[in-house]
């Protein structure tokens, strides 16, 4: 079987996701996301979820957390690496 | 140039959630930065960008002429084409299934042709591909059914792209579905009177 379409995969842009929001995807890059994105509903919400995130964590600021939150927080990532040494699951 | 624009509800951008001004004013993007510029479909562009509403618009120079669509830096809404709605995006979700029926005939199993070669309409498709096993012939129909025309032409794309003829095949069922559009539409990319 011969494919080939001229948009990306859900996956692949998974992967962009970052990079589209941030503006960083060359023209032909963006045109591919895009067109994905007329057709998957699921990527649309998808985007959409990751740029309430991005918009609601670029409010926050180091003195803005709590000490409590602070400390739970490096030692959650201290045992996260420390821990499997692995890839995260 | 004269060119069109599929947005969201409320004439939205479906992916920036950009407001567009629908009295005409101009939106410009900086000159030097061709990745924010004002994106918009030539008629062959239209079935890669299907949305709720479908505005007719107008760009200014400098423009960027790529495969699937056109940028330009300035541009402005000129007025909404009111053909374009549920119905319309209902009948077209339908002419793509039955496209990738005939599409998909040669290639499949003998029972299966026979139960999808007769079908009167896309609820006989739906019931003939279920009972059959084939989870893909019973999606289409029924995302035509549901009136999903962006993603009921894509899949009839993909079909002719997978059926051997790869993307030129792809690109050609994207054509038919342009042809489809402007028919029905009525589009020409001329433009208006009393345009200014």
């Amino acid at each position: 079987m011969k494919l080939s379409v001229p948009d990306l995969s859900c996956r692949e842009l998974v992967e962009l996701v970052t990079e589209y929001l941030e503006g960083r995807l060359p023209f032909d890059e963006r045109t591919r996301f895009e067109l994905h994105l007329g057709y998957c509903d699921y990527c649309r919400t998808y985007l959409r979820q990751m740029r309430q995130v991005l918009e609601t964590a670029g409010e926050l600021t180091e003195e803005s957390v709590a000490p409590e939150a602070k400390s739970s927080l490096l030692a959650a990532f201290r045992d996260w690496k420390g821990g499997s040494g692995g890839e995260p699951t | 140039m004269i060119a069109f624009k599929f947005l969201g509800a409320g004439a939205v951008a479906p992916y920036t959630g950009f407001r567009w001004p629908i009295r005409g004013e101009w939106v410009s993007a900086p000159v030097h930065r061709a990745d924010v510029w004002i994106h918009a479909c030539r008629l062959s562009d239209l079935p890669y960008w299907i949305d709720e509403e479908l505005w007719r618009m107008e760009l200014d120079a400098p423009l960027r002429e790529t495969r699937y669509q056109i940028a330009s830096a300035c541009g402005r809404l000129q007025g909404r084409v009111e053909g374009w709605g549920p119905p319309l995006a209902r009948k077209f979700a339908e002419a793509c299934a039955w496209r990738a029926r005939d599409v998909a005939l040669p290639g499949l199993p003998p029972a299966l042709r026979d139960a999808i070669a007769g079908a009167a309409d896309l609820s006989a498709i739906v019931a003939g591909a279920a009972a059959l096993g084939s989870v893909q012939g019973a999606y289409t129909a029924k995302n035509a059914q549901q009136g999903l025309p962006a993603l009921t032409s894509y899949i009839a794309a993909v079909l002719a792209s997978s059926t051997g003829g790869g993307l030129g095949a792809f690109e050609a069922e994207r054509a038919w579905q342009a042809r489809w559009l402007v028919a029905q539409l009525g589009l020409d990319a001329a433009p208006h009177a009393g345009a200014t």
